[in-house]
Protein backbone atom coordinates (compact mmCIF):
# COMPACT_ATOMS: atom_id res chain seq x y z
CA UNK A 1 0.00 0.00 0.00
CA UNK A 2 3.11 2.33 0.50
CA UNK A 3 3.67 2.67 -2.84
CA UNK A 4 0.37 4.25 -4.03
CA UNK A 5 -0.84 7.89 -4.46
CA UNK A 6 -3.55 8.99 -2.10
CA UNK A 7 -5.86 8.86 -4.93
CA UNK A 8 -4.94 5.21 -5.51
CA UNK A 9 -5.69 4.37 -2.02
CA UNK A 10 -9.01 6.17 -2.46
CA UNK A 11 -10.07 3.73 -5.59
CA UNK A 12 -8.78 1.25 -3.33
CA UNK A 13 -11.28 1.89 -0.93
CA UNK A 14 -14.01 2.59 -2.83
CA UNK A 15 -13.21 -0.17 -5.23
CA UNK A 16 -13.88 -2.88 -2.13
CA UNK A 17 -15.78 -0.64 0.34
CA UNK A 18 -15.74 -1.82 3.95
CA UNK A 19 -13.32 -4.71 2.81
CA UNK A 20 -10.17 -5.64 4.53
CA UNK A 21 -8.25 -4.05 1.60
CA UNK A 22 -9.86 -0.95 2.36
CA UNK A 23 -9.56 -0.67 5.47
CA UNK A 24 -5.84 -0.99 4.94
CA UNK A 25 -6.05 1.88 2.19
CA UNK A 26 -7.32 4.19 4.89
CA UNK A 27 -5.12 3.22 7.12
CA UNK A 28 -2.45 4.10 5.36
CA UNK A 29 -4.20 6.82 3.74
CA UNK A 30 -4.88 8.58 7.06
CA UNK A 31 -1.59 7.51 8.75
CA UNK A 32 0.01 9.58 6.16
CA UNK A 33 -1.45 12.76 7.50
CA UNK A 34 -1.50 12.43 10.88
CA UNK A 35 1.27 14.62 11.57
CA UNK A 36 -0.14 17.60 9.18
CA UNK A 37 -3.52 17.45 11.11
CA UNK A 38 -1.85 17.38 14.48
CA UNK A 39 0.22 20.12 14.04
CA UNK A 40 -2.91 22.09 12.61
CA UNK A 41 -5.14 21.12 15.81
CA UNK A 42 -2.18 22.13 18.08
CA UNK A 43 -1.37 24.89 16.78
CA UNK A 44 -5.03 26.30 17.02
CA UNK A 45 -5.75 24.52 20.81
CA UNK A 46 -2.56 25.30 22.21
CA UNK A 47 -3.26 21.79 23.85
CA UNK A 48 -1.85 18.43 23.17
CA UNK A 49 -4.93 16.61 24.06
CA UNK A 50 -7.56 18.74 22.87
CA UNK A 51 -5.60 18.87 19.84
CA UNK A 52 -5.50 15.21 19.89
CA UNK A 53 -9.31 14.54 20.37
CA UNK A 54 -9.81 17.20 17.56
CA UNK A 55 -7.29 15.37 14.95
CA UNK A 56 -9.38 12.11 15.31
CA UNK A 57 -12.60 13.85 14.85
CA UNK A 58 -11.08 15.59 11.40
CA UNK A 59 -10.36 12.34 10.67
CA UNK A 60 -13.88 10.64 11.40
CA UNK A 61 -14.79 13.12 9.61
CA UNK A 62 -13.06 13.22 6.75
CA UNK A 63 -14.06 9.37 6.59
CA UNK A 64 -17.82 10.07 6.61
CA UNK A 65 -17.47 12.57 4.06
CA UNK A 66 -14.59 10.83 1.80
CA UNK A 67 -17.61 10.28 -0.77
CA UNK A 68 -17.73 13.83 -1.37
CA UNK A 69 -13.96 14.07 -2.17
CA UNK A 70 -14.51 14.18 -6.23
CA UNK A 71 -10.67 14.40 -7.32
CA UNK A 72 -10.87 17.94 -8.04
CA UNK A 73 -8.07 19.14 -5.90
CA UNK A 74 -5.41 16.95 -4.45
CA UNK A 75 -6.74 14.69 -1.07
CA UNK A 76 -4.10 16.46 0.88
CA UNK A 77 -6.01 20.11 -0.13
CA UNK A 78 -9.40 18.23 0.50
CA UNK A 79 -8.48 16.96 4.10
CA UNK A 80 -7.09 20.38 4.54
CA UNK A 81 -10.26 22.18 4.19
CA UNK A 82 -12.14 19.28 6.44
CA UNK A 83 -9.26 19.86 8.58
CA UNK A 84 -9.73 23.70 8.61
CA UNK A 85 -14.10 23.80 8.74
CA UNK A 86 -13.97 21.64 11.57
CA UNK A 87 -11.56 23.14 13.64
CA UNK A 88 -12.91 26.11 13.46
CA UNK A 89 -16.27 24.97 14.10
CA UNK A 90 -14.78 23.72 17.02
CA UNK A 91 -13.10 26.86 18.31
CA UNK A 92 -15.68 29.21 17.53
CA UNK A 93 -18.56 26.83 19.44
CA UNK A 94 -15.76 26.01 22.61
CA UNK A 95 -15.16 30.01 23.16
CA UNK A 96 -17.38 33.32 22.65
CA UNK A 97 -16.14 35.56 19.43
CA UNK A 98 -13.00 36.76 19.67
CA UNK A 99 -10.67 39.08 22.06
CA UNK A 100 -12.22 42.56 20.95
CA UNK A 101 -9.93 44.39 23.38
CA UNK A 102 -10.66 48.22 23.62
CA UNK A 103 -13.51 47.74 22.07
CA UNK A 104 -15.31 48.47 24.78
CA UNK A 105 -19.56 47.61 26.06
CA UNK A 106 -20.65 51.07 25.38
CA UNK A 107 -19.15 51.56 21.91
CA UNK A 108 -20.71 47.83 21.02
CA UNK A 109 -24.35 49.33 22.74
CA UNK A 110 -24.64 52.70 21.30
CA UNK A 111 -23.08 51.66 17.60
CA UNK A 112 -25.17 48.71 16.26
CA UNK A 113 -26.65 50.11 13.46
CA UNK A 114 -25.36 48.99 9.65
CA UNK A 115 -23.56 51.07 7.11
CA UNK A 116 -26.02 51.05 3.96
CA UNK A 117 -24.22 49.18 1.41
CA UNK A 118 -22.65 51.54 -0.72
CA UNK A 119 -21.15 52.97 1.75
CA UNK A 120 -19.73 49.92 3.13
CA UNK A 121 -18.89 48.90 -0.20
CA UNK A 122 -17.23 52.50 -0.92
CA UNK A 123 -14.71 52.14 2.90
CA UNK A 124 -14.12 48.64 2.12
CA UNK A 125 -12.41 49.07 -0.67
CA UNK A 126 -10.48 51.99 0.56
CA UNK A 127 -9.75 49.91 3.83
CA UNK A 128 -8.62 46.90 1.04
CA UNK A 129 -5.83 49.20 -0.67
CA UNK A 130 -4.46 50.42 2.92
CA UNK A 131 -4.13 47.10 4.14
CA UNK A 132 -2.34 45.77 0.46
CA UNK A 133 -0.22 49.20 0.48
CA UNK A 134 0.16 49.92 4.01
CA UNK A 135 0.25 47.19 6.45
CA UNK A 136 3.04 44.98 6.38
CA UNK A 137 2.71 40.52 6.10
CA UNK A 138 2.46 39.81 9.69
CA UNK A 139 0.15 42.87 10.07
CA UNK A 140 -2.26 41.04 7.71
CA UNK A 141 -2.07 38.04 8.84
CA UNK A 142 -2.96 39.12 11.88
CA UNK A 143 -6.18 41.08 10.56
CA UNK A 144 -7.12 38.46 8.02
CA UNK A 145 -7.15 35.52 10.66
CA UNK A 146 -8.48 37.63 13.32
CA UNK A 147 -11.81 39.45 11.37
CA UNK A 148 -11.51 37.11 8.60
CA UNK A 149 -11.56 33.75 9.74
CA UNK A 150 -12.36 35.00 13.87
CA UNK A 151 -9.23 33.04 15.50
CA UNK A 152 -8.51 33.91 18.75
CA UNK A 153 -5.23 35.93 19.37
CA UNK A 154 -3.93 33.56 20.97
CA UNK A 155 -4.38 31.15 18.41
CA UNK A 156 -2.88 33.47 15.77
CA UNK A 157 0.03 33.79 17.47
CA UNK A 158 0.59 30.26 17.90
CA UNK A 159 -0.12 30.00 14.43
CA UNK A 160 2.08 32.69 13.35
CA UNK A 161 4.59 31.80 15.55
CA UNK A 162 5.05 35.30 17.21
CA UNK A 163 7.39 35.54 20.06
CA UNK A 164 7.26 39.46 20.85
CA UNK A 165 5.36 39.81 24.06
CA UNK A 166 1.97 40.36 23.55
CA UNK A 167 1.87 38.49 20.29
CA UNK A 168 -0.68 39.34 17.72
CA UNK A 169 -2.45 41.60 19.68
CA UNK A 170 0.83 44.29 18.92
CA UNK A 171 0.44 43.64 15.49
CA UNK A 172 -3.83 43.62 15.27
CA UNK A 173 -3.66 47.50 17.89
CA UNK A 174 -0.74 48.61 14.84
CA UNK A 175 -3.27 47.43 11.84
CA UNK A 176 -6.28 48.70 13.26
CA UNK A 177 -4.11 52.23 13.75
CA UNK A 178 -3.75 52.26 10.55
CA UNK A 179 -7.16 51.70 9.11
CA UNK A 180 -9.20 53.25 11.79
CA UNK A 181 -7.80 56.77 10.28
CA UNK A 182 -8.77 55.67 6.63
CA UNK A 183 -12.48 54.60 7.65
CA UNK A 184 -12.79 57.85 9.82
CA UNK A 185 -11.46 60.13 7.20
CA UNK A 186 -14.20 58.28 4.46
CA UNK A 187 -16.82 59.02 7.53
CA UNK A 188 -16.07 62.51 8.07
CA UNK A 189 -16.40 62.80 3.65
CA UNK A 190 -19.59 60.55 3.47
CA UNK A 191 -21.16 62.77 6.50
CA UNK A 192 -20.30 66.08 4.68
CA UNK A 193 -21.25 64.56 1.45
CA UNK A 194 -25.09 63.93 3.29
CA UNK A 195 -25.02 67.59 4.55
CA UNK B 1 -9.70 57.43 21.41
CA UNK B 2 -6.98 56.32 18.87
CA UNK B 3 -7.76 52.69 19.79
CA UNK B 4 -10.98 52.62 20.25
CA UNK B 5 -12.81 51.20 17.59
CA UNK B 6 -16.45 50.99 17.11
CA UNK B 7 -18.45 48.07 14.98
CA UNK B 8 -19.36 49.81 12.00
CA UNK B 9 -15.33 50.16 11.63
CA UNK B 10 -15.33 46.58 12.79
CA UNK B 11 -17.73 46.01 9.93
CA UNK B 12 -15.91 47.41 7.60
CA UNK B 13 -12.67 45.59 8.01
CA UNK B 14 -14.59 42.27 8.10
CA UNK B 15 -15.57 43.37 5.02
CA UNK B 16 -12.38 44.37 3.11
CA UNK B 17 -10.39 41.46 4.73
CA UNK B 18 -13.73 38.92 3.28
CA UNK B 19 -13.78 37.27 0.04
CA UNK B 20 -14.83 38.52 -2.90
CA UNK B 21 -16.80 37.00 -6.02
CA UNK B 22 -13.22 37.12 -7.71
CA UNK B 23 -11.22 35.16 -4.99
CA UNK B 24 -9.79 32.02 -6.10
CA UNK B 25 -11.61 28.73 -5.22
CA UNK B 26 -9.58 26.21 -2.81
CA UNK B 27 -9.09 23.86 -6.01
CA UNK B 28 -7.51 26.85 -7.76
CA UNK B 29 -4.87 27.58 -4.61
CA UNK B 30 -3.89 23.82 -4.29
CA UNK B 31 -3.10 23.93 -8.34
CA UNK B 32 -1.09 27.48 -7.64
CA UNK B 33 0.37 25.89 -4.72
CA UNK B 34 1.55 22.46 -6.72
CA UNK B 35 1.47 23.15 -10.46
CA UNK B 36 3.97 25.39 -12.37
CA UNK B 37 2.71 28.81 -13.29
CA UNK B 38 3.38 28.68 -17.00
CA UNK B 39 -0.23 28.57 -18.03
CA UNK B 40 -2.60 32.03 -18.60
CA UNK B 41 -4.67 30.91 -16.22
CA UNK B 42 -2.26 29.77 -13.67
CA UNK B 43 -1.12 33.52 -14.11
CA UNK B 44 -3.92 35.32 -13.88
CA UNK B 45 -4.56 33.35 -10.41
CA UNK B 46 -1.11 33.86 -9.26
CA UNK B 47 -1.96 37.70 -10.36
CA UNK B 48 -4.98 37.64 -8.47
CA UNK B 49 -3.20 36.41 -5.15
CA UNK B 50 -0.41 38.73 -5.57
CA UNK B 51 -3.09 41.98 -5.25
CA UNK B 52 -5.48 40.07 -2.55
CA UNK B 53 -4.85 39.93 0.87
CA UNK B 54 -7.82 37.38 1.43
CA UNK B 55 -6.17 34.98 -1.15
CA UNK B 56 -2.95 35.17 -0.25
CA UNK B 57 -3.50 34.30 3.51
CA UNK B 58 -5.46 31.84 2.41
CA UNK B 59 -2.61 30.29 0.00
CA UNK B 60 -0.20 30.64 2.57
CA UNK B 61 -2.27 28.17 5.18
CA UNK B 62 -2.55 26.06 2.98
CA UNK B 63 1.12 25.96 2.11
CA UNK B 64 1.65 25.66 6.13
CA UNK B 65 -0.99 22.06 6.12
CA UNK B 66 0.54 20.84 2.52
CA UNK B 67 4.68 21.99 3.69
CA UNK B 68 4.31 21.86 7.37
CA UNK B 69 7.13 22.83 9.17
CA UNK B 70 6.45 22.27 13.02
CA UNK B 71 8.89 24.98 15.07
CA UNK B 72 11.00 23.43 17.94
CA UNK B 73 8.52 23.70 21.07
CA UNK B 74 5.23 21.94 18.27
CA UNK B 75 7.56 18.96 17.49
CA UNK B 76 7.09 16.82 20.19
CA UNK B 77 3.32 17.15 20.45
CA UNK B 78 3.11 16.43 17.34
CA UNK B 79 4.95 12.94 17.80
CA UNK B 80 2.62 12.33 20.45
CA UNK B 81 -0.39 12.85 18.81
CA UNK B 82 0.66 11.18 15.73
CA UNK B 83 1.51 8.16 17.59
CA UNK B 84 -1.67 7.98 19.94
CA UNK B 85 -3.79 8.23 16.55
CA UNK B 86 -1.44 5.56 15.03
CA UNK B 87 -1.53 3.47 18.26
CA UNK B 88 -5.39 3.50 18.65
CA UNK B 89 -5.12 2.05 14.87
CA UNK B 90 -2.94 -0.49 15.41
CA UNK B 91 -5.09 -1.35 18.53
CA UNK B 92 -7.86 -1.90 16.20
CA UNK B 93 -6.34 -4.23 13.83
CA UNK B 94 -4.61 -6.81 16.23
CA UNK B 95 -7.59 -6.88 18.58
CA UNK B 96 -10.57 -5.43 17.21
CA UNK B 97 -12.94 -6.71 19.82
CA UNK B 98 -11.53 -4.26 22.03
CA UNK B 99 -13.83 -1.47 20.70
CA UNK B 100 -16.64 -0.94 22.83
CA UNK B 101 -14.44 -2.97 25.90
CA UNK B 102 -11.51 0.20 26.74
CA UNK B 103 -13.06 3.07 27.53
CA UNK B 104 -10.32 4.86 25.99
CA UNK B 105 -9.81 2.79 23.17
CA UNK B 106 -13.75 3.33 22.66
CA UNK B 107 -14.08 6.83 22.84
CA UNK B 108 -11.48 6.44 19.85
CA UNK B 109 -13.08 4.17 17.70
CA UNK B 110 -13.07 6.68 14.92
CA UNK B 111 -13.20 5.72 11.34
CA UNK B 112 -13.07 1.52 12.15
CA UNK B 113 -15.82 1.91 14.46
CA UNK B 114 -18.05 2.73 11.83
CA UNK B 115 -17.15 -0.95 10.33
CA UNK B 116 -18.21 -2.68 13.57
CA UNK B 117 -21.21 -5.18 12.43
CA UNK B 118 -24.40 -3.59 12.85
CA UNK B 119 -25.91 -7.23 14.00
CA UNK B 120 -26.12 -6.51 17.82
CA UNK B 121 -27.85 -2.69 17.10
CA UNK B 122 -31.67 -3.43 18.19
CA UNK B 123 -29.86 -5.10 21.14
CA UNK B 124 -27.61 -2.39 21.49
CA UNK B 125 -30.66 0.02 21.63
CA UNK B 126 -32.90 -1.90 23.97
CA UNK B 127 -29.91 -2.14 26.47
CA UNK B 128 -29.45 1.81 26.03
CA UNK B 129 -32.77 2.41 26.88
CA UNK B 130 -32.94 0.45 30.13
CA UNK B 131 -29.53 2.15 31.06
CA UNK B 132 -31.36 5.43 30.18
CA UNK B 133 -34.57 4.42 32.32
CA UNK B 134 -32.22 3.55 35.02
CA UNK B 135 -30.50 6.95 35.28
CA UNK B 136 -33.64 9.11 34.92
CA UNK B 137 -34.80 6.89 38.22
CA UNK B 138 -31.58 7.70 39.65
CA UNK B 139 -31.51 11.48 38.72
CA UNK B 140 -34.99 12.26 39.89
CA UNK B 141 -34.18 10.13 43.30
CA UNK B 142 -30.46 11.41 43.46
CA UNK B 143 -30.30 12.97 47.21
CA UNK B 144 -29.31 16.76 47.47
CA UNK B 145 -25.84 17.80 47.00
CA UNK B 146 -24.01 17.74 50.48
CA UNK B 147 -22.94 21.06 51.65
CA UNK B 148 -19.34 21.77 51.19
CA UNK B 149 -16.87 21.30 53.60
CA UNK B 150 -16.08 24.57 55.95
CA UNK B 151 -12.54 23.22 56.95
CA UNK B 152 -11.70 21.34 53.80
CA UNK B 153 -7.70 21.57 54.76
CA UNK B 154 -7.94 19.06 57.38
CA UNK B 155 -10.26 16.70 55.48
CA UNK B 156 -9.28 13.82 53.23
CA UNK B 157 -11.32 12.41 50.80
CA UNK B 158 -11.22 9.00 49.99
CA UNK B 159 -12.73 8.48 46.89
CA UNK B 160 -13.65 4.77 45.27
CA UNK B 161 -10.40 5.16 43.37
CA UNK B 162 -7.26 5.12 44.16
CA UNK B 163 -5.44 8.29 44.75
CA UNK B 164 -6.63 10.25 48.05
CA UNK B 165 -7.19 14.20 47.45
CA UNK B 166 -5.83 16.74 49.68
CA UNK B 167 -7.32 19.77 48.87
CA UNK B 168 -7.91 22.35 47.66
CA UNK B 169 -11.64 20.92 48.86
CA UNK B 170 -14.96 22.48 49.95
CA UNK B 171 -15.46 26.19 50.73
CA UNK B 172 -12.10 28.42 50.76
CA UNK B 173 -11.53 31.65 52.34
CA UNK B 174 -8.39 31.48 50.38
CA UNK B 175 -7.51 31.36 46.58
CA UNK B 176 -5.61 27.74 46.71
CA UNK B 177 -2.12 28.12 46.08
CA UNK B 178 -1.24 24.58 45.50
CA UNK B 179 -3.29 21.10 44.22
CA UNK B 180 -2.79 18.42 47.24
CA UNK B 181 -2.82 14.57 46.93
CA UNK B 182 -1.74 11.57 48.55
CA UNK B 183 1.26 9.36 46.54
CA UNK B 184 -0.76 6.64 44.57
CA UNK B 185 1.49 3.36 44.60
CA UNK B 186 3.14 2.64 41.20
CA UNK B 187 2.47 6.29 39.95
CA UNK B 188 5.42 7.78 38.40
CA UNK B 189 3.39 10.50 37.22
CA UNK B 190 0.00 12.51 37.70
CA UNK B 191 -1.85 14.55 35.21
CA UNK B 192 -3.80 17.57 37.02
CA UNK B 193 -7.02 18.61 35.01
CA UNK B 194 -8.68 21.78 36.25
CA UNK B 195 -12.05 22.38 35.46
CA UNK B 196 -15.10 24.51 35.58
CA UNK B 197 -18.62 23.04 36.49
CA UNK B 198 -19.58 22.21 32.81
CA UNK B 199 -16.22 20.21 32.49
CA UNK B 200 -14.46 22.84 30.36
CA UNK B 201 -10.77 22.77 31.28
CA UNK B 202 -9.50 26.07 32.87
CA UNK B 203 -5.64 24.49 33.09
CA UNK B 204 -3.76 20.51 32.80
CA UNK B 205 -0.74 20.08 34.02
CA UNK B 206 1.33 17.14 35.05
CA UNK B 207 3.27 16.68 38.24
CA UNK B 208 6.51 13.60 39.56
CA UNK B 209 5.44 14.57 43.08
CA UNK B 210 1.99 15.05 45.27
CA UNK B 211 2.14 18.49 44.98
CA UNK B 212 1.52 21.47 42.51
CA UNK B 213 1.27 24.95 42.24
CA UNK B 214 -1.39 27.15 40.53
CA UNK B 215 0.05 29.14 37.88
CA UNK B 216 -1.04 33.01 38.66
CA UNK B 217 -3.22 33.43 35.75
CA UNK B 218 -5.07 30.62 36.56
CA UNK B 219 -5.26 31.59 40.28
CA UNK B 220 -6.62 34.64 38.85
CA UNK B 221 -9.32 32.64 37.29
CA UNK B 222 -10.95 31.42 41.01
CA UNK B 223 -13.31 33.96 41.67
CA UNK B 224 -15.59 33.78 45.00
CA UNK B 225 -18.91 32.07 44.73
CA UNK B 226 -17.60 29.92 41.29
CA UNK B 227 -17.05 26.39 41.89
CA UNK B 228 -14.60 24.75 39.99
CA UNK B 229 -13.66 21.04 40.18
CA UNK B 230 -10.39 19.38 39.86
CA UNK B 231 -9.21 15.78 39.13
CA UNK B 232 -5.63 14.11 39.52
CA UNK B 233 -4.75 10.54 37.21
CA UNK B 234 -1.98 8.85 38.11
CA UNK B 235 -0.09 7.15 35.19
CA UNK B 236 2.56 4.26 35.58
CA UNK B 237 5.73 4.18 34.18
CA UNK B 238 4.34 3.08 31.09
CA UNK B 239 2.11 6.08 30.59
CA UNK B 240 -1.16 3.89 31.40
CA UNK B 241 -3.49 5.41 33.79
CA UNK B 242 -3.42 3.74 37.02
CA UNK B 243 -5.79 5.59 39.71
CA UNK B 244 -7.61 8.43 39.46
CA UNK B 245 -8.95 10.68 43.11
CA UNK B 246 -12.21 11.37 40.65
CA UNK B 247 -13.75 14.86 40.40
CA UNK B 248 -12.94 17.33 43.58
CA UNK B 249 -15.00 20.39 44.44
CA UNK B 250 -13.55 23.48 45.89
CA UNK B 251 -15.55 27.19 46.23
CA UNK B 252 -14.01 30.68 47.38
CA UNK B 253 -16.39 31.88 49.32
CA UNK B 254 -18.20 34.97 48.28
CA UNK B 255 -16.80 38.22 50.69
CA UNK B 256 -19.86 39.35 52.66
Amino acid sequence: MGGLTDEELIATSRARPKSSEAFDALDELFRRYFSRVALWCFRLTGDREIAEDLSQEVFARAYENLDSFQGNSRFSTWLYAVTRNHCTNRMKSRAAAPVQFGEGALAHLADVRQLDPQTMLEQAEAVRAVINDALDETEQKVLVLHYGHEFTLDTITRMLGLTNTSGAKAFLVSARRKLTGVIRQHRAVDSRRRR
Amino acid sequence: MENSIDDREIQVIRAAVAATPACLPIEKLCSLLHEPRDSDPQLLAAAHVAACVHCSIELSLLREFEFPQPQAGEEAAVDWIAARLSRDVSARRSCPQIIGRDRDAGRRAWWRAMFTPRFASSTAVAFATVLLLISAILYVRRPMEPRLASSPAAAEVQRSTSIVALGPLGELAQRPATIQWRDAAGASSYRILLMEVDRTALWRADASGSEIAIPERVRSRIVPGKTLLWEVTARSASGSEIGSSGLQRFVLKLNK
